[in-house]
């Protein structure tokens, strides 16, 4: 018994020391993670690293003349956050009630309302696609899981668009 | 911290007492007791310092002690040149202050740890710093974060606890209760770590309240910095200046009222050194011969207006336009445009000042301080009579006491300050005017908004079951609501810029629960048309203007102010003649005209019209102090619609008469 753990740790150690002989490996697998939505049956995926926090839908104070596609306030950890409805910045139905409210990282002032988050999915790089040609809206690629496929939409673009409208005249 | 470092307790109650010290000498009036409380916060002060061996402020105080010692014994009273000289040797106190080494550095090797306040030295109340309390919010925001992340933990665990239950009722290989058991006890502990964790939240939120209350200042803190450098001023110009301090129970960000010190003590100073005149010259002029500078603080929904105004000579525009011209400055016509040079920087030097007699020094700092923080700053003056600097500030947080109204099952907040009476709201009193609703409040008609159609433009909603009248700079406005919920004191910071900008939004305020609350803008009530209203307004249902027909100037501008107030557009003419001539030439819905007038009388006016194809159907509503049947009766034959004698006038039968006859 004891030579047989003896020959373990030795073997153990082996491996420790030659790991570190091992020239390094240039097929790391790189990883993003997302988010993945599902709004009225389609699929949506929202990196991660673009999130500031993630929380049950909280009461929403409505604004007298709220921009377009702003749902009113809410209060996120002590912070006033302005909620957008994710659907129909994206052009796929509301989330006017319950759901979950994404806050972005980019403006955390900024939070999105969303009916549903299906799950978490990592993904390997290359299996995300990117957009050919950059279009006007937040949808910058598609990543394909088995047969499904999801467009993959930048909060930043969003809360990007939302301050560009803010600016436009009658507003 | 405090007890490694013996200097901790005497900084905060050093610079308690030279604070009382230099507001003691600026209020100074002669009185014996001021004299001894001065005496007993010199000789508190020396004591201290002695202590923990600060010589220098001991020095400081013994030698103002045995000046105030000698007016003591004497009974006499501090001469002014005393006061001021007194009033530098706080200076120098407060200098001396500045020089204590911090807690790390020097120690003091008295043994003073053991020393015990005395009975008469209690301590209530800190100092701290505005990085210090911004430091605290984050550590709160940051406890908070956690607190929500054990609060998701605590729900997985119970969904742990649930899965359990379900395998072991499922399991047909365990039927020994350990599992049974296992999942009671991970239910019950789930419990309490979920009161615990709903405990932590709500502590929490009391703190984030509190911590934001605390990072909040009285106005008044400014003030006696403001008042010792009006009273400075006043030394070195040898004028008689009092200095009065509004508005100090304003509590604002500590950030705004310290970007804001230096422009008020810039505009004090000059309110004393260059607006008010001496003695002699104000007395010529029949002034009182104090001077007077006065600082308030007044909360403007989401803002903060500052003001600095003295009763001086005002601006000699004359003077400004005549340096001007010598500074190569365009110099303009216009009085607004003259007051606007002052803020020039080529015209805002002390020599200028003195040239001008008037305003103009360092105005451009003050200007660029106010442009940094975002606020706005105007000046109003009036030749011998004064002027007036207003700075308006947006803040960041601000407190006020608000009403709690419901509106539509939410919950908006109204500024308790801006409120002027409310009252059940009685359908009656509400009329229907050109740009929405009117309200009769106590024999006045006021502009009628009701939030809940503000709230819900595109649907059919009421009127609301209690009226909130609210004063605003353009007077007051009444706001219907559905019901009065108390009031309470909230933390207001200001509306995220994602959420666009409304003029009817003073700010939001966080409740309990951390939800969000509306704070209402009264401000911004009278630029918004009742939403449901506008949209009748941007069709064809404008109504047509009125012509008002009056030889008194008085009457005359009475109903047109009523009317304007109302909504309506309004014409005015001064006799009948003039009248008839604007009539041709505008097509008015509804003309509201006097009887006895110099030349054409109401009468023949009214008979006129009725002859004339275009003028026929207009209506006309007599308004006369005539009130014999005789008249009214000369007055039917005439033609006229309507007949209101002056002497029972009463504002809201009269607009609702035009209501009705107004196409």
């Amino acid at each position: 018994m004891t030579s047989e753990l003896s020959a373990r740790r030795e073997a153990l150690a082996k491996a420790f020391d030659a790991s570190f002989a091992e020239p390094i490996s240039d097929r790391r697998v790189v990883t993003r993670d997302y988010l993945v939505l599902r709004l009225e049956g389609r699929l949506f995926a929202i990196r991660v690293d673009e999130l500031a926090s993630v929380h049950k839908q909280r009461t929403i104070a409505p604004l007298p003349s709220p921009p377009r596609s702003c749902l009113g306030l809410a209060g996120v950890r002590g912070q006033v956050v302005v909620v957008y409805d994710f659907g129909e910045l994206v052009g796929q139905g509301s989330a006017r009630s319950g759901g979950w409210l994404l806050q972005s990282k980019k403006n955390p002032e900024v939070a999105f309302a969303v009916p549903e988050a299906e799950r978490y999915l990592r993904a390997k790089a290359d299996e995300f696609v990117p957009r050919e040609t950059e279009g006007d809206d937040a949808c910058v690629g598609a990543l394909t899981e088995e047969s499904t496929t999801l467009s993959v939409i930048s909060l930043g673009r969003l809360v990007e668009a939302i301050a560009s409208r803010l600016l436009e005249p009658g507003t | 911290m405090s007890g490694e470092d013996p200097l901790h307790y005497f900084r905060i109650e050093a610079h308690e007492l030279v604070g009382a010290l230099e507001s003691g000498f600026v209020g100074y009036t002669g009185a014996p007791e001021g004299l001894a409380e001065l005496f007993r916060l010199a000789h508190t002060l020396k004591g201290s310092a002695r202590i923990v061996r600060q010589g220098t402020i001991a020095d400081l105080a013994h030698a103002m002690e045995d000046v105030l010692a000698h007016h003591r014994e004497h009974k006499s009273t501090l001469s002014r040149a005393e006061v001021q000289e007194l009033l530098r040797v706080v200076d120098g106190m407060r200098s001396a202050l500045r020089d204590v080494p911090p807690a790390s550095e020097e120690r003091v090797k008295a043994p003073v740890a053991q020393q015990e306040p005395r009975a008469d030295q209690e301590f209530d109340a800190v100092r701290v710093g505005l990085s210090d309390m911004d430091a605290l919010a984050a550590g709160v925001l940051e406890a908070q974060s956690h607190a929500e992340v054990l609060r998701s933990r605590v729900a997985e665990l119970g969904e742990l606890q649930r899965r359990l239950r379900t395998t072991a009722a499922r399991s047909k290989h365990v039927k020994d209760q350990s599992l049974d058991d296992l999942a009671t006890t991970l239910s019950d502990q789930t419990q309490k770590l979920a009161s615990l964790a709903d405990a932590i939240d709500v502590e929490l939120r009391r703190l984030a309240q509190r911590t934001s209350v605390l990072r909040l200042l009285p106005s008044s803190a400014a003030f006696p910095e403001l008042e010792r450098a009006a009273h400075d001023a006043a030394t070195q110009t040898d004028r008689s200046v009092g200095f009065v301090a509004r508005g100090g129970a304003v509590r604002i960000d500590g950030h705004v009222l310290s970007a804001m010190r230096s422009s008020l003590l810039h505009l004090v100073r000059n309110a004393v050194a260059h607006g008010i005149e001496d003695e002699s010259e104000r007395l010529a002029r029949g002034k009182n011969a104090r001077g007077s500078v006065e600082v308030s603080v007044e909360r403007r929904g989401a803002r903060i207006a500052f003001t600095v105004k003295d009763d001086g000579r005002g601006v000699d525009r004359d003077a400004v336009r005549r340096v001007a011209g010598e500074r190569g400055f365009a110099v303009p016509l216009d009085d607004d445009a003259v007051d606007r040079l002052v803020f020039e920087p080529g015209l805002s030097t002390a020599r200028e000042v003195s040239d001008l007699s008037g305003r103009g020094v360092g105005l451009d700092a003050v200007q660029k301080a106010v442009e940094r923080v975002g606020g706005q700053l105007e000046m109003r003056t009036e030749r011998g009579l004064g002027t007036s600097f207003e700075i308006v500030v947006p803040v960041s947080l601000s407190s006020l006491r608000a009403l709690v109204v419901s509106v539509s099952g939410r919950t908006l907040l109204v500024p308790l300050d801006t409120i002027v009476a409310t009252a059940r709201l009685e359908p009656s009193a509400l009329l229907a005017v050109s740009n929405g609703r009117a309200l009769v409040h106590e024999g006045v008609t006021l502009p009628f908004r009701a939030l809940n159609s503000w709230l819900h433009p595109e649907r059919d909603v009421s009127l609301g079951r209690v009226t909130v009248v609210v004063r605003t700079h353009r007077g007051n406005v009444a706001i219907g609501v559905d019901a009065l919920r108390g009031t309470r004191d909230v933390i207001v910071r200001p509306l995220p810029r994602a959420a666009g900008a409304s003029e009817l939004i003073a700010g939001v305020a966080l409740d309990g629960l951390g939800d969000p609350e509306l704070v209402l803008d009264p401000e911004g009530l009278l630029g918004v048309p009742e939403a449901r209203e506008k949209a009748k307004l941007d069709g064809s249902a404008r109504k047509k203007p009125v012509l008002v027909i009056d030889d008194s100037l008085t009457t005359r501008m009475l109903e047109q102010s009523i009317l304007d107030a109302a909504g309506y557009d309004v014409d005015v003419a001064s006799s009948a003649e003039e009248g008839l001539q604007k009539a041709l030439s505008r097509a008015y819905g509804l003309i509201v005209c006097d009887v006895e007038m110099p030349g054409m009388n109401g009468y023949e006016f009214t008979a006129e019209t009725r002859k004339r194809e275009s003028l026929r159907k207009i209506p006309v509503i007599m308004v006369t102090s005539l009130a014999s049947e005789e008249s009214r009766r000369r007055g039917r034959e005439a033609g006229v619609s309507a007949y209101i004698v002056k002497g029972e006038f009463d504002q809201g039968k009269f607009l609702r008469t035009v209501s009705e006859l107004l196409p």
